[in-house]
């Protein structure tokens, strides 16, 4: 159940990231692993907070006082797996 | 004026690696001997792309210390495009792969096949960086400054914001830039400052280093101020900021100044770079006004003033730490060449306020006269901000019917999310709060602006839009 509900979070996270944000990325480059700062998807600071709010929109959570920090976005696992527990 | 390499910071890291005194000394001793077993490698003149990384900020440390000529590569350049002829080689720095730092091992050297042996028109060793302008006054031009004025900029900078061997520096802004090199490596390199590097000015990466790397001193873009602004839930207050760019809108200076700490603007330029901030001992009023005062010996004068307002005009800068000449791709001189002595125009528009305090307005190729006095357009457009809590970004184009001596004038806003403005309403108060001449003849207010890749306004777009709505 946990794994189902983590693979729609990656998902929708891909989603979110080739089609919603100015990140240039096709959707089916997008690994699970990759890195959302420059040496992966490349994200700078304007289209992090753009993420970061369309995220808290679509899964209805508020990130909390310690979450935002590089690791929880070095791979999108991280993020997936943070947003996982937090939803689920 | 020699570098202190023999004073060297207790840590200097980046994302990856973190070096202590004796390690920072180790890696320049390595960078050295690499040197002297190539025989000097006596360039002409080396292009490097600058990052922030450890290995490239030695690179540049050691090149000024041996006087050694070298372009800093623009940031946005392509790996392909071609190099200006005056350089003859490129270094190419790697990433450490772990273990110790083994500098020499990271460089990787490559001639540069635009150069023209013999065309050249720079002495070896004379102690040359240059960098580009850019270019917000027309072409990009290559600016060429000499290490001592470098180091001489860099020990004001110091002074000014007060670094000393217990500061923590933080720099998120580009070390290719003279903000980022000029009022934030080496000044702190010269104290003997704590020093942290940030590549591309990412603000989550910024959050971490502020909560791991405590600095007291960051340097900050209004960009980064606002997106940091947004993602430090925690409240996270680390010390003194500065930036330099744009003014930062009152409402976003008071709100910084609330959550993260003391907020300074600095004024600089690529050819002159740090000319003036704003004092630390300033009050809060004074200092979210965007009033700078100059640094020590440098001299400003206003001139130009028209008929209608003579305390306004163009900033004139004397400057004992500016840049050398302007250079052509070949090396050579250019005409336009002034020296220590001589007033250089900065084309910015500027007004003295009280304490000879200097507000810069904006551009001077973004004014028009109206009705006889000269109007900065991003004077109303920050007076408008400042006025109505519900814009967020004002955008103020000239066009329109013109009168025999008043230009035409169209203000498009972006609104906040879920605030609406009456034409005339916003009229009627901006009678009250700012001289005729200012007040836009059209205004629009929309939900979004049309913005470039990096996120700033897109004026050129806006005007082209505007202007056509308008003659319609």
């Amino acid at each position: 159940m946990e794994t189902v509900a983590l693979d729609h979070v990656k998902s929708e996270l891909k989603q979110i990231i080739a089609y919603d944000l100015d990140a240039n990325i096709d959707f089916a480059d997008i690994r699970d692993d990759i890195s959302l700062f420059e040496d992966g998807v490349g994200l700078d600071s304007i289209t992090i907070v753009n993420f970061i709010v369309v995220i808290e929109n679509k899964f209805n959570f508020s990130f909390g006082e310690d979450d935002i920090n590089a690791r929880l976005f070095s791979s999108l696992n991280n993020l997936a797996e943070f947003i996982s527990y937090r939803v689920g | 004026m020699g570098l202190p390499l023999n004073r060297v910071p207790d840590l200097l890291m980046d994302e990856r690696n973190s070096l202590n005194a004796g390690e920072i000394r180790d890696a320049l001793s390595d960078i050295d001997g690499y040197f002297d077993g190539n025989g000097g490698m006596n360039f002409s003149c080396v292009g490097i792309a600058a990052r922030n990384t450890i290995g490239h900020a030695l690179l540049i440390l050691y090149f000024l210390e041996k006087q050694i000529n070298f372009f800093i590569i623009p940031t946005h350049t392509r790996s392909d495009a071609a190099l200006p002829p005056f350089c003859d080689r490129v270094v190419i720095v790697g990433q450490n792969a772990g273990g110790g730092y083994n500098l020499p091992g990271l460089l990787e050297w490559q001639d540069n096949p635009a150069y023209i042996k013999g065309k050249e028109r720079m002495r070896a060793g004379s102690g040359a960086m240059i960098v580009m302008s850019s270019g917000s006054t027309g072409q990009p031009r290559f600016v060429k400054f000499h290490s001592d004025k470098l180091w001489a900029n860099a020990a004001a900078c110091a002074e000014r914001l007060r670094m000393n061997s217990r500061s923590r520096v933080l720099i998120p802004v580009p070390i290719a830039h003279m903000f980022g090199l000029g009022a934030g490596f080496l000044p702190a390199w010269i104290t003997g400052a704590n020093i942290c590097l940030i590549e591309k000015s990412n603000v989550v990466k910024l959050q971490d280093k502020t909560a791991g790397f405590r600095p007291d001193i960051t340097l900050m873009t209004p960009t980064l101020c606002k997106m940091f602004l947004l993602v430090n839930k925690r409240h996270l207050s680390s010390g003194m900021y500065v930036t330099a760019g744009e003014r930062i809108k009152k409402q976003l200076y008071n709100d910084f100044e609330s959550t993260c700490g003391l907020l300074l603007n600095l004024y600089g330029s690529t050819e002159m770079g740090a000319i003036a901030t704003t004092r630390i001992d300033d009050p809060l009023e004074q200092r979210v006004s965007g009033a700078v005062q100059p640094l020590d010996n440098v001299e400003i004068d206003i001139v130009g003033g028209e008929e209608g307002d003579i305390s306004k005009g163009e900033i004139l800068c004397r400057h004992p730490a500016r840049f050398d000449c302007y250079i052509d791709e070949y090396g050579n001189e250019r005409a336009d060449r002034g020296g220590e002595t001589s007033w250089y125009p900065t084309r910015d528009l500027g007004s003295w306020r009280d304490k000879g305090r200097l507000l810069v307005l904006g551009r001077m190729d973004n004014c028009i006269n109206r009705s006889g006095f000269l109007v900065s357009l991003q004077e109303i457009e920050s007076r408008l901000e400042d006025l109505f809590s519900g814009i967020d970004q004002a955008i103020v184009i000239e066009g329109g019917p013109e009168t025999i001596r008043c230009a035409g004038l169209i203000a498009v806003c972006e609104l906040k999310k879920g605030q609406e403005l009456a034409v005339e309403k916003v009229r009627e108060l901006c009678r009250d709060a700012m001289p005729g001449h200012w007040i836009p003849d059209h205004f629009y207010f929309v939900a979004e602006l049309p913005r470039l890749v990096n996120g700033k306004a897109d004026r050129a777009l806006v005007a082209k839009q505007y202007s056509t709505i308008i003659r319609k």
